[in-house]
Order: structure tokens, then sequence, then C-alpha cells
């Protein structure tokens, strides 16, 4: 039997044994990753820093889809798959909520009616952060990145700043978006060592920097081209390093 | 959402025209059960995006850049992504030798794309061409590179 007939045979038992996507699937993952925003909206808003130590490998998701009937368990990797749908259907709720001030589930964060949504806590009073020099807002950045102290990440934000080319979130701005985006990279990255920000260059207002880091397995987290526009103590856009991955880190 | 029924409708007429072919484009990269979620995850920024993707010339060559860019960009996943394609499970599967799998997976993602592509789901060499936006001819050469290498890892001729 020749390799071409073998092939065949290959792709007519994935043919027999796929399924077909259907419309009511996307929407399922659509509403997974929705139930995945409200959680983590539910942990920013009762748990003081976002996330805590223990999640790594697996999250506890309590709010249902419309399929399930109990909590769902997602592996790292299933969230992988779907981070970035996570910012599709949180940036859409986000502007829905925004624009029609909609207060329906599917935009409304998973809080009860007495919970508040968290203040940042700035990390420095305004008049000492706005007199620190963007290099070293960076370096406030780098520090409050390694204390895993996502409040005064945010203290370091504005409601206008933005952020671009983030390998999950892609692109977005305000505190809510920003806030979310440290505390999915705080989950996922648990067990990795503090940042390293390297080659830290600063034009004017605008701030290059290099990020390194590894865990106790020796896999790497790097990047390289970070750049972030500060103003008055505050990080008014940040665009993600374009070169990224353990093949930068070679 | 607001989504207007009509939409609805036509981003059902949308999956059930594309999501075969979109289905397939992953599963030649990953095997068919990473394909298929990246296929649906694909389609969910199709879904969420739809107002700007039905505009679009090519809506299914960008849904396929979409899929592939976010299983490559994940810079959490920290193990090399591995391709997993099924063996001949019982007797109602196709015979074909139980090594094929692993000589597939030892491929160049390319070569194992393109091989997948044109033999397993027998595209012509223009679909994949256009797919992977590059020449045909190009396309012929990862192909015979990869069947040379198939061959050869299951110790037959043709």
């Amino acid at each position: 039997m020749t390799v071409e007939t073998q092939l065949r045979a290959l792709g007519a038992h994935i043919d027999r044994d796929q399924r077909s996507i259907t419309v009511d699937d996307i929407r399922r993952s659509a509403s997974l990753a929705d139930s995945v925003v409200e959680d983590l909206q539910f942990r920013l808003t009762t748990e003081p820093n976002g996330f805590d130590e223990g999640v790594d490998h697996e999250m506890q998701v309590g709010v249902p889809a419309p399929d399930q009937t109990a909590g769902i368990t997602f592996r790292r990797t299933s969230l992988l798959l779907t981070a970035a749908a996570i910012l599709l259907a949180f940036v859409a709720g986000l502007v829905v909520a925004n624009e029609s001030g909609d207060d329906s589930p599917a935009t409304r964060p998973a809080t009860t009616s007495t919970e508040a949504e968290p203040q940042p806590a700035p990390s420095l009073d305004a008049e000492a952060e706005a007199s620190l020099s963007p290099a070293e807002v960076i370096e406030e950045y780098r520090e409050a990145l390694n204390a895993k102290d996502l409040d005064a990440v945010i203290a370091l934000f504005t409601e206008e700043s933005t952020f671009s080319g983030h390998p999950a979130m892609y692109d977005g701005s305000g505190l809510t978006s920003i806030r979310a985006l440290h505390a999915i990279d705080t989950a996922m990255t648990t067990d990795f060592d503090a940042y390293e920000f390297r080659n830290v260059e600063t034009i004017g207002n605008t701030v290059t920097w290099d990020h390194h880091r590894t865990n106790a397995d020796g896999d790497v987290d790097c990047g390289e081209g970070h750049r972030a526009v500060v103003d008055d103590g505050k990080i008014l856009s940040w665009t993600y390093a374009p070169q990224f991955g353990e093949e930068t880190c070679r | 959402m607001g989504r207007r029924e009509a939409d609805d409708t036509e981003f059902a007429d949308f999956v059930a025209a594309h999501e075969k072919r979109l289905r397939q484009a992953f599963t030649s990269m990953w095997g068919p059960d990473r394909g298929r979620e990246i296929a649906i995850d694909a389609l969910s920024h199709g879904w969420e995006n739809w107002d700007r993707v039905r505009s679009m010339d090519n809506p299914v060559g960008y849904l396929y850049v979409v899929g592939r860019e976010r299983s490559s960009r994940n810079r959490w996943r920290r193990e090399q992504p591995v391709a997993d394609f099924p063996l001949p499970s019982d007797s109602r599967s196709p015979w074909y030798e139980p090594a094929l799998p692993a000589l597939l997976e030892n491929l160049s993602e390319r070569e194992r794309q393109v091989v997948v592509l044109l033999h397993a789901f027998e595209w012509s060499l223009s679909e994949v061409a256009e797919l992977l936006e590059v020449s045909k001819s190009a396309i012929q050469t990862y192909a015979d590179r990869a069947l040379m290498k198939l061959r050869s890892g299951l110790g037959v001729r043709s």
C-alpha cells in the first residue's frame, strides 16, 4: 500500500471520528470564555489582590456554562486555547456595558449587590508618583509585578491607558481590562521567578525594555521590545514586546 | 448583544459552508483534537467580530490566520506544541501503518500540513497554496520532501 493511500485512510479515519463544528459549539466556547471572565472578575472583587498563589494548573470556575450544571474545571491548556477568546468576550461585554448601561448577566461581573468594585490603591501618593521619571515608573511597575501586588500595578495606569499586542488579550484600554490582563498573567505564571527588566532605555516619555524570568524547571519567559509612554507618573500606553517566547530567549 | 437575527443566520450559513475547511486546515497542523479546538476558537472570533469579518474578501483566510496566530502566540504554552494523529483504532478504520501518525508528528509543521491537506484531505495544490500563501511549486517541494520522509520511515518505496 502506498504512502499516499495510507494518508487517505488516515484522512478517512479523521473524517469519520471528528465531529463537525456547529454554531452551538462556537457559542458554547464563547460562553465558557465568558464564564472564565466572570470568575476572574469575581476573584478580582472578592480577593484583595486578584488571585492567590494556588491557582496554577487548574482553576475552578464557579459560573456554569448554559449546558453545565456544576462548576467547570479548566485545565491550563484549555484556558490557554481560549485566552484570546476571553479578550473578545471580555471587551465585547465591557463595550456593551459601557455603551448601553446593560446590567445583564452576560456583562455584569459575578458579584453580589453588596460587593463594590475594588478601588485602586495607589502605591505612592500622587505628588510623589508624578515626580517619578518614566524609567522610575517602569521600575515601580516591575516591583509591583514581582510583589504580585495588583493594586500597585493598576495604580500606575489610568482609565485612559491603553495596551496593545498582548499575546492573550491583544489590544485594550481602561483599568478593568488592564487589571484582568495582569491577573491572568499572574495566575498563569505563578511558578516563575521575579521579572528582570533588561536594556531599559528612555527617550523623552517613552521607555523601552526587555523582560526575562525563569522557573524552577528551567523554562524561560522573555520578551524583547516592550514600549511604554509615561506621563505624570502614569503609564499611558504599553505595547507588548513584539518578540517573545522561548525562541526569543535562546 | 443586540445581534440581529439575520446576522445569526448569515453566520450559521458561513459556518456550514466553511467550518470543514478550517477544521481540516488546523487538523493538518496539530491533529484532530487540537485542530478542532483551534477551529472553534477562530470561528468564535469570527462570531464576535462578524460585522467586520463578513465584509472581508477572504474571511476564511482571515480566520485561518487568527487561529494560527493564537495557537502559536501563546507565551504561556511552555511545552512545544505537539501534533497528535490517531492510530488505526478498530476494524472499522481504514487501515494504515500504526507508525504513520508518529512519522507525521516528526515532520516539520509545514511539511506535515502540506502532506496531510494534499493526501489525507485531498485538497488541490492550488487550495493548499492559497491557504498557506506560498507558490504551488513550493507546496510541491514540501509534499515531495514529506512523502520521502514518510516512505523512508515506513520502509516502503512508493
